[in-house]
């Protein structure tokens, strides 16, 4: 790839797909610059491979466009676009040896086989897979199949590498290095990544951006910790790993920078940086993370100075003790609150039925605009 | 106080001989159905070098006469090779024919390939007497006069539902993505068929030539409407009959025989093969 060439930058432009009366994506806006790692998230049948089937020409859309460099590709055949696609199934030609494989997308542009072999060389050092040219795919492990697709891609010389849960049918351990194998090659080769997975701790890990979808619209976009920190969706809020809603309304500013909700556990104060741009009145609703909450044993009735900026009278319903990490909920009021709690060396923080004093600071968590809903559960996910 | 153990033994003994019943009961069977299956075909072979007298073989008399006479039988050596022409030209025809159809009707659902798939069919289910009949009254229309070449067309229509059913088969077990990831990776669509499906095609089409050349070697009925001066095999078979065979028919069916299982055994060969180097497609 030479420098001038650099520029290029992909947009989705209103793009909306329907199959008869289902909308599958509706009025998608996504731009993705040049070098990036981008992520497709969202849970199973959101949406994310029929972004990427788009992108890389293999469905149409039913409106809008997608422009790469300036220019309209919308209309343009699979085989012209500068884009590669590696398919979860790897796809590779069950018929042709590894270098055969690689070499494929070579073969078809009409270069000469010698040309075509040190290439293939090339690309297959580059994924670290020396050594293995002579063999067919049904002799490779999951994650040589793997490395082999995406030097069948990588020898075109793309811009963009479109990538389908690459690394879904690989166990947990090859998963990890995996992960780190793909970032540092994206880093290497700087071509754009697009690359979609319904892993929350794989998009945090390996993205510049995560773009999150839910039923074919786009939730939010941003890089990992703004998303997972400043979540704009009681979806992505609870779609990253465990949060608590509490719905309620702003009532007034109490202090400078501090300001008071009114939720159905009772009044929160709710620092400035959280609440910028609301007015008093308007219903929003605070994702506090577990791990922000604290826990404190109730001793006798009075109120202990010195505590954190919120604290809430509730009883422990249950304790789960998972190794390090304590996970307890807690009845605070109609709302039960989940809390994550630094197991003890010698006994479990709290027992069920203790009761306890809720805390976390007012600059903790996120706040949401309108009365947001637990909008994704882990274990409603059909995967 | 040696007995326990003798009967310990007498008793395994008895379990063994009863189980030995068994199995050499079940070997009889197996051999007396062997032997009614290949019976006659082996006597034909068996025939094919020795002479008759009375109904009795000469063992003495082993030679290769009847393959000798077989040669100079010109009617006979003519039948075979109209038949090798046909089976040979009707292949051709519904190779080329039924890939182009499996290629555009694979996963097309659309009212036109249900009823093209209706159409490729129907001649295969009808009773072939129908088939030939009817062919027989449109070449006349057409003014095509019958021969080796109506003949072909007829094989041709009769055959070629099993190849394209075969090919689409295959067709269709291969992942889409193969597909997509070649025009992915800059194919053109005609690079993909030659590069990718026909490849992974090639035991289908293999496969299906050699079930097409059998039923086109030995199909009879269509034939006997459609065909001219050049007899098949079958036809002149068929034909012979009135008359009576004369030993060389036995020499005849003893090199077919031997034909078509050095063909099996290749292709066993062949199918093997190719079958390991795609474990786990
Ligand atoms: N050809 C089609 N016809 C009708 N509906 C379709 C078609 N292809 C996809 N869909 C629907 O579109 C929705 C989104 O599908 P898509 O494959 O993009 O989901 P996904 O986010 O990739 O899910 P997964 O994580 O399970 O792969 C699904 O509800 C699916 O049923
Ligand atoms: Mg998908």
């Amino acid at each position: 790839m030479t420098a001038e060439t650099k520029s290029g930058r992909l947009v989705l432009h209103g793009v909306s797909k329907h199959y008869g009366t289902t909308r599958v994506l509706d009025g998608i806006d996504l731009s993705v610059e040049s070098g990036e790692f981008l992520t497709i998230l969202g849970p199973s049948g959101s949406g994310k491979t029929t972004i990427l089937r788009m992108i890389g020409g293999f469905t149409e859309p039913t409106s809008g466009s997608i422009l790469f460099d300036e220019v309209d590709v919308t209309d343009v055949p699979i085989h012209r676009r500068p884009f590669n696609t590696v398919f979860q199934d790897y796809a590779l030609f069950p018929h042709m040896t590894v270098v055969q494989n690689v070499g494929y997308g070579l073969r078809v542009r009409g270069l000469r086989r010698r040309e075509i072999e040190t290439r293939a060389h090339e690309v297959l050092a580059l994924v670290a897979l020396e050594g293995l040219e002579q063999r067919y795919p049904a002799q490779l492990s999951g994650g040589q199949k793997q490395r082999v697709a995406l030097a069948r891609a990588l020898i075109c010389e793309p811009r963009l590498i479109l990538l389908d849960e690459p690394l879904a049918a690989l166990d947990a351990e090859l998963r990890r290095r995996m992960q780190q194998f793909l970032k540092s090659l994206q880093r290497r080769v700087d071509i754009t990544f697009i690359y979609v997975t319904h892993d929350q701790e794989e998009a945090i890990g390996m993205s510049d951006r995560i773009c999150v979808i839910n039923h074919g619209v786009i939730e939010q976009v941003g890089p990992p910790l703004e998303v997972y920190y400043r979540p704009r969706s009681g979806f992505v809020a609870t779609f990253f790993g465990d949060n608590n809603l509490i719905n309620g309304r702003v009532v007034e500013r109490t202090e400078p920078g501090i300001w008071r909700l009114e939720t159905g556990l009772g009044p929160i104060t709710c620092s400035d940086d959280l609440l910028s741009g609301y007015e008093e009145g308007a219903p929003v609703t605070l994702a506090v993370r577990p791990e922000a909450i604290g826990l404190r044993a109730v001793v006798g009735a009075g109120t202990e100075a010195g505590e954190a900026d919120n604290a809430l009278r509730g009883t422990v319903n249950r304790v789960e003790f998972s190794g390090p990490i304590s996970e307890v909920t807690v009845q605070v009021g109609e709302q039960t609150l989940l809390a994550k709690m630094t197991s003890t060396v010698s006994a479990l923080p709290v027992q069920p039925g203790d009761a306890v004093r809720v805390t976390w600071n007012s600059g903790d968590g996120a706040i949401i605009a309108g009365d947001a809903e637990h909008h994704y559960r882990p274990d409603e996910e059909s995967t | 106080m040696g007995r326990p153990v003798s009967l310990v033994r007498r008793s395994l003994l008895a379990r063994l001989t009863g189980r030995r019943l068994v199995a050499s009961s079940l070997g009889a069977v197996t051999g007396f159905v062997f032997l009614a299956l290949y019976a006659p075909i082996l006597l034909v072979a068996v025939l094919s070098f020795f002479r008759l007298r009375r109904g009795k073989i000469l063992w003495d008399s082993f030679s290769f006469q009847w393959y000798a006479e077989l040669l100079s039988n010109r009617q006979l050596a003519e039948a075979l090779t109209s038949s090798l022409v046909v089976g040979f030209f009707s292949v051709l025809v519904t190779l080329v024919l039924a890939t182009l159809m499996a290629f555009y009707t694979d996963r097309q659902d659309t009212r036109w390939t249900l009823a093209l798939r209706f159409v490729i069919f129907l001649p295969f289910l009808l009773p072939p007497i129908i088939t030939g009949l009817s062919l027989l009254v449109f070449f006349k229309e057409i003014g095509l006069s019958r021969g080796l070449i109506t003949v072909i067309i007829g094989h041709s229509v009769f055959v070629l539902a099993l190849v394209y059913q075969t090919i689409l088969t295959r067709l269709q077990a291969l992942s889409r993505t193969l597909v997509e990831a070649s025009q992915d990776l800059g194919a053109t669509r005609w690079q993909t068929v030659r590069f990718v499906l026909l490849p992974n095609l090639r035991m289908a089409l293999v496969t299906a030539s050699l079930l097409a050349f059998a039923l086109s070697f030995d199909e009879t009925m269509i034939t006997l409407f459609l065909v001219g001066d050049n007899a098949t095999l079958p036809v002149r078979l068929y034909a012979m009959m009135r008359v009576g065979f004369t030993p060389e028919i036995n020499a005849l069916v003893t090199l077919i025989l031997l034909f078509s299982t050095l063909l099996t055994i290749g292709i066993a060969r062949f199918v093997g093969r190719d079958a390991g180097a795609q474990v786990g497609l």
